[in-house]
């Protein structure tokens, strides 16, 4: 039986255009080291850490750390845009962005059939899940360019690797944003062990506001 | 020393079966292997001694005048056992010969007496492997019984005595004449149609020509079923015009048709690859000729077709235009296997009934896409298959073994996990899985974890169902799981496929390899769920991945990524994930090993250029660094199971530093004629991986209408 997931004990508060944790009264000592340890991991990835880029297709623009390592692949429902970051510490599950872009015509990656409302895709996305312990946050929006992204955060358990031993039942967790355009929309989700998550935020949220549909 | 009674015997039989006997000329019709086909185990067994098949389906002997004759081989097979058998008994008696005693043996000498009986298991009697089974644990008796069973003595009452008590093979029809025990091979002849005077073999000749050499080649994709061809004894100059597929030698029943002219030709020239599995009993050269597939050949006519929108970007300031697909679909060249064709192959198939079961639940119920490929390579290349957690490597399911000089490849399926829980002060610990065969230790210098449920000798204290099915529980908490065979039917298509792909050289991508494996897998698993309604045949893991693959095919796609390119798996280089990337690196490998072979440092250099960004912001990843990175982080985790403690970590980490090779693996490794050559063949190998993934697509839009 995978153990259900251990409730978090600091959830993410998505506000309109924000991403950040919610203020609780700490100890004087524990703020000053939280604060020393996120102005350690800003100066680490400075602003010039992120390039521009942009899939051959050319359907968007973002910004992405400049030590990341994208490609694209086709998919059933219709292309998708991995971009690989950094390794967790045990070295079981590598960090990274994943972009989906489903064609509203063709199919959608959630839900298997014909194409799915990018709606239906939430929901899929957002299912609980006893047997991995999965679930999620409430949607919030977020502002990205002229648009709006639903974005809402998952965890789930699994044994990572799957296949090799020792396998060790881990908490993986996502940011999930869902952009549409059109009746074609983009499911962006950034993974990672949830030790690590915490320090991906920045990413995510940087990721998310450089996010440029071509044409919208 | 080995005792004198099975010497003697084995050294009578082929004296019995030599030329006194023969007493009628030779008059009788050869013998045709179309007409009355032979088991895997007399084919490899006259490969071994140098036997031909020629195009009309007689055999001749090396150096004969004339083909075998059809009363003639019995006996010939016979012959052909007793010698082996002789062999293997000489090889040990000079083995414990040389030793100080058998109660005394070393290392080597036992593994070299373990070597030679478990090669030659299929040939000894039973009171031989009486006598050498303690050589073997449990484990490893049932699978060599299970892959060369006895034959069962016909319930006669003669043969009802002291000796045949434990002399009853699991399966009712042994593959071919196998070796025997004195009374149980008297049996055997009483029932088979014997001839009644025997024919003496030839005498090979040193001085008469060479007879043509057995070369089966491949059919064209028209062929309906499993075909052999034997190339005519002049070979023609001109190839053939249509794309061929990889052999299908199905040894139990060899169907020929005429070789395409120059058939031969192509079949020597057409050998790359990286995986080169030789099944027993034939030599290397013999398989290169029989089953090595061969690259595929550009259609006739390529239509032009636009280039997909989404795989061609590498990067921000990496530009790679796509590239041209020249090359006929990789599925499309192999060759159908029909349910009926396999069901005869599975009749004498050289694996246990359990294994059977499971290959038959491929058979039934992988995707056509894959069923082709997995039951071929079964067919063709004889894998050795068995359900062995001694063996099981590094593998939680299945692990495959390469081939190794003479033996064919091998997938050894785990009978289930050892499962074991961290526990903390307050809160549950994280759930660990191992694996139970020594090799995941040894490989990183540590010993066997102290679980019990990692020693098979240990007693479970209860047993119950559990999520992991039958699960024994043990007093140390750990416990060990059994997984069902259907889940183990999805694992063997996998690993199956993923030696095909290894096979035909399209590989190079181990994200494709793996998703394209991974992805049959989960269809064979609806398949089986569809008709028992449910997904509870499932272990936790695998039914958490079916279920994402048939709720959201994206997230089982990037979990997959994910896991592979973390530095414990160390499969996937992140730098190189995607197959424009991976194209540009090999060809920037190959203009710098072309340019300055030999020089390390410019292939160095080259893998860092290739990072998006255009800059170098860490070491180069090598083959070898990211293997020994893979050990480092796995003993890590052992420690933090709480399965190693810090003195072992610390030798674990010093044995691994020792034994890393930068220079045994990856692009740089090798001469540098050989390095390039290597190099040209992944590019080949890269283009039929992004093949592969268009294959996939369309096999998974089909499955989602």
């Amino acid at each position: 039986m995978i153990p259900p997931r251990p409730l978090s004990p600091t959830p993410f508060l998505m506000a309109q255009g924000t991403l950040g944790l919610r203020p609780r009264p700490r100890r004087g000592a524990v703020l000053l080291a939280a604060l020393l340890v996120a102005c350690e991991a800003r100066l680490a990835r400075g602003q010039d850490d992120f390039g521009k880029y942009s899939p051959s297709s050319g359907r968007f623009t973002c910004e992405l750390p400049l030590d990341w390592h994208a490609f694209e692949e086709e998919e059933p429902a219709g292309f998708a845009v991995h971009v690989l970051g950094p390794d967790d510490p045990a070295g079981s599950y590598r960090a990274g962005i994943d972009v989906h872009f489903v064609d509203g015509g063709r199919g959608a990656p959630a839900g298997g059939g014909s194409s799915v409302p990018a709606k239906q895709a939430i929901e899929t996305l957002r299912r609980s899940d006893k047997l991995t312990g999965r679930q999620s946050t409430p949607v919030k929006r977020f502002a990205v360019g002229k648009g709006l992204a639903r974005t809402f955060e998952v965890w789930e358990t699994r044994f990572v690797p799957a296949e090799l031993a020792p396998s060790v039942s881990q908490v993986i967790h996502h940011f999930v944003a869902v952009i549409e355009s059109g009746d074609d929309y983009y499911v962006i989700r950034l993974s990672s062990s949830e030790e690590v998550y915490v320090d991906l935020r920045d990413v995510f949220v940087r990721f998310l506001k450089s996010f440029r549909i071509k044409g919208a | 020393m080995l005792p004198l009674r099975p010497l003697l015997l084995a050294a009578l039989i082929p004296l019995t079966s030599g030329p006194s006997l023969a007493a009628e000329p030779a008059a009788d019709k050869p013998y045709d292997v179309n007409a009355k086909p032979l088991s895997n185990r007399e084919f490899g067994l006259l490969f071994r001694s140098s036997y031909t098949i020629r195009q009309d389906g007689t055999v001749w002997a090396p150096g004969a005048g004339q083909p075998v004759l059809e009363r003639e081989m019995p006996y010939v097979v016979e012959k052909l056992i007793s010698g082996q058998r002789l062999k293997a008994l000489l090889t040990l008696n000079l083995i414990l010969s040389r030793s100080q005693g058998e109660k005394k043996l070393t290392a080597d000498e036992r593994e070299s007496i373990r070597r030679v009986v478990r090669a030659d298991w299929a040939y000894l009697s039973y009171e031989t492997r009486k006598d050498f089974k303690d050589y073997f644990n449990r484990d490893e008796l049932d699978a060599m019984d299970a892959d060369s069973p006895l034959p069962r003595a016909p319930l006669a009452p003669r043969l009802l005595h002291e000796d045949d008590d434990g002399a009853e093979a699991p399966e009712p029809s042994a593959p071919g004449p196998q070796a025997q025990g004195p009374k149980v091979q008297a049996s055997e002849r009483s029932r088979e149609p014997m001839p009644e005077e025997r024919v003496p073999m030839t005498t090979p000749d040193p001085n008469a020509p060479e007879p043509p050499v057995l070369d089966l080649t491949v059919p064209g994709p028209s062929a309906p079923g499993p075909r052999v061809q034997v190339a005519a004894a002049e070979p023609s100059p001109a190839p053939p015009s249509v794309p061929v597929a990889p052999p299908l030698m199905t040894p139990l029943g060899i169907q020929r048709q005429a070789a395409p002219p120059g058939a031969a030709g192509k079949a020597t020239a057409a050998s790359e690859g990286p995986l080169s599995g030789v099944p027993a009993g034939m030599t290397a050269e013999e398989f290169e000729r029989l089953a090595r597939p061969k690259p595929p050949q550009p259609p006739p006519a390529p239509e032009p077709k636009a280039p997909p929108p989404g795989p061609s970007a590498p990067g921000p300031q990496v530009q790679v235009a796509a590239h041209p697909q020249t090359e006929p679909s990789p599925t499309a060249l192999v060759a159908e296997v029909t349910a009926e064709e396999f069901s005869k192959f599975l009749v004498d198939a050289p694996c246990s009934r359990q294994v059977r079961d499971i290959l038959k639940m491929v058979s039934d119920h992988a995707p056509r896409f894959a069923k082709d490929r997995s039951l071929s390579l079964v067919m063709t290349l004889l894998p050795r298959i068995a359900v062995d957690s001694v063996r099981s490597g590094r593998g939680i399911r299945a692990w495959t073994e390469s081939p190794r000089a003479g033996q064919p490849a091998s997938v050894i399926l785990s009978p289930g996990p050892v499962i074991f829980e961290r526990k903390k002060l307050f809160f549950k610990g994280a759930e660990v899985l191992l694996s139970q065969s020594p090799d995941a230790y040894h490989r990183l210098g540590l010993p066997v974890p102290g679980l019990k449920a990692v020693n098979r000798e240990s007693v479970p204290s209860r047993t119950d169902i559990s999520e992991w099915g039958s699960t024994l529980r043990f007093d140390d908490g750990s416990s060990r799981g059994s997984f069902t065979p259907e889940a183990q039917a999805g694992t063997l298509l996998a690993a199956l496929l993923e030696l095909d792909m290894a096979r035909r050289g399209q590989d190079a991508s181990p994200y494709a390899s793996a998703l394209f494996a991974r992805t049959a897998q989960m269809m064979l698993y609806a398949s089986v769920a569809k008709s028992l309604k449910t997904d509870e045949f499932l272990d936790p893991e695998t039914r958490a991945s079916y279920r994402q693959w048939t709720r959201s095919p994206s997230e089982f796609r990037d979990h997959i990524l994910h896991t592979l390119s973390a530095g414990q798996a160390g499969l996937v280089d992140p730098r190189r994930a995607g197959p424009a990337q991976a194209e540009l690196f090999g060809k920037t490998m190959l203009s710098s090993c072309r340019g300055k072979a030999g020089q390390e440092v410019q292939a160095s250099a080259a893998a860092d250029a290739v990072q998006p960004g255009g800059r170098a912001s860490r070491p180069p990843l090598g083959w070898a660094s990211a293997a020994a990175d893979s050990k480092r982080l796995q003993a890590r985790a052992l420690k933090s199971a709480g399965l190693v403690d810090a003195r072992q970590l610390d030798e674990s980490l010093a044995y691994i530093e020792k034994t890393a090779d930068p220079l045994t693996a990856g692009p740089g490794a090798g001469a540098p004629a050989d390095r390039c050559r290597r190099l040209e063949g992944e590019l080949q190998s890269l283009r039929r991986s992004a093949l592969l993934m268009d294959e996939l697509v369309k096999a998974e839009r089909a499955f989602r209408p």
